[in-house]
């Protein structure tokens, strides 16, 4: 990954990604709230799923992401890898908020509350906290490479805790409801098909979106550290 | 018949309104900076115009 940039170098999504991310986030608004069967216990509220669930998944691969980048970053200090982790974590946190404020719009009408500390949603909460400190600290300036340092370090702790809340369900007694998707019946098994052809395309409109969103703000976190750089350069030259 | 039809359209309201609002400042935080880039750019040009 080069560090040597021009003026206009940085990245835009490609029309091949806009219109898949157009295309799934049509088909899969469609699909949830039209073509899926209404949930005969929980009623429409039910079909809030086809949002919750692949938003959920899609801030995991962004936490794997940022898990990589960082990891990339602390043995290489190649300041691309801290871009694409910052990009990261900024854009799973807002998948991160998509997931708290849908679970809390489903949870309300089903179990009378908006939120409860039971161990899925808890551990879900300290994750996207740990995302949050993240974004913060990058907010909050300081030496470069001391804060991507830090950052790498939090990024760590939020894949560590990524598995701590998926199977936060599965360890201790949560109100939350099981895994349907990945069951021990296997793939998909724990839906009819028509629910697990709108989850997949839920699932891919969320992942485009994503990677659409990802594009745009790397292009804006290149122009943000070039400007940062020349910055830099002309006051050295202009320092007497 | 819709069942809770305000909490599901709540819940895409919000997700929706998220996602487009992120991708509104996006656009418009990229403009501004790479405006500031271009100014830059050309300030470094006249500063040393051998690079």
């Amino acid at each position: 990954m080069s560090r040597d940039r021009s003026v206009n170098p940085s990245p835009t999504p490609s029309i091949a990604l806009v219109g898949a991310g157009l295309v799934t986030t049509l088909l899969a608004l469609y699909s949830a709230l039209v073509f899926a069967p209404t949930d005969r216990v929980q009623g429409d509220v039910q079909r809030l799923f086809y949002l919750h669930v692949p938003a959920a998944l899609t801030m995991y691969l962004a936490i794997l992401l940022v898990f990589i980048a960082s990891l990339r970053y602390l043995q290489t200090r190649d300041a691309a890898w801290d871009e694409l982790a910052t990009v990261g974590a900024e854009v799973g946190l807002l998948w991160g908020t998509i997931v708290l404020l849908t679970g809390a719009m489903w949870a309300k009408p089903i179990w009378g509350a908006w939120w409860t500390w039971d161990a899925r949603l808890t551990s879900f909460f300290i994750l996207w906290l740990i995302f949050v400190a993240y974004v913060m600290l990058r907010s909050y300036g300081g030496e470069v490479e001391q804060v991507a340092r830090f950052c790498a370090v939090l990024s760590i702790l939020g894949f560590i805790g990524m598995p701590i809340t998926h199977y936060a369900v599965e360890w201790f007694r949560t109100m939350h409801p099981g895994p349907v998707i990945m069951t021990e019946g296997g793939l998909g098994r724990g839906l009819p098909g028509s629910m697990l052809a709108t989850f997949a395309l839920g699932l891919a409109a969320s992942v485009a979106l994503f990677s659409n969103l990802f594009v745009l703000r790397l292009r804006l976190e290149q122009q943000t550290r070039r400007t940062q750089q020349i910055r830099r350069h002309l006051d050295l030259m202009e320092t007497p | 018949m819709m069942t809770n039809p305000g909490y599901l359209f709540a819940g895409f309201a919000l997700a929706w309104g998220l996602a487009l609002g992120y991708l509104w400042f996006l656009s418009r935080r990229s403009a501004v900076v790479q405006r500031e880039l271009e100014i830059l750019e050309e300030r470094l040009k006249q500063v040393s115009p051998q690079e």
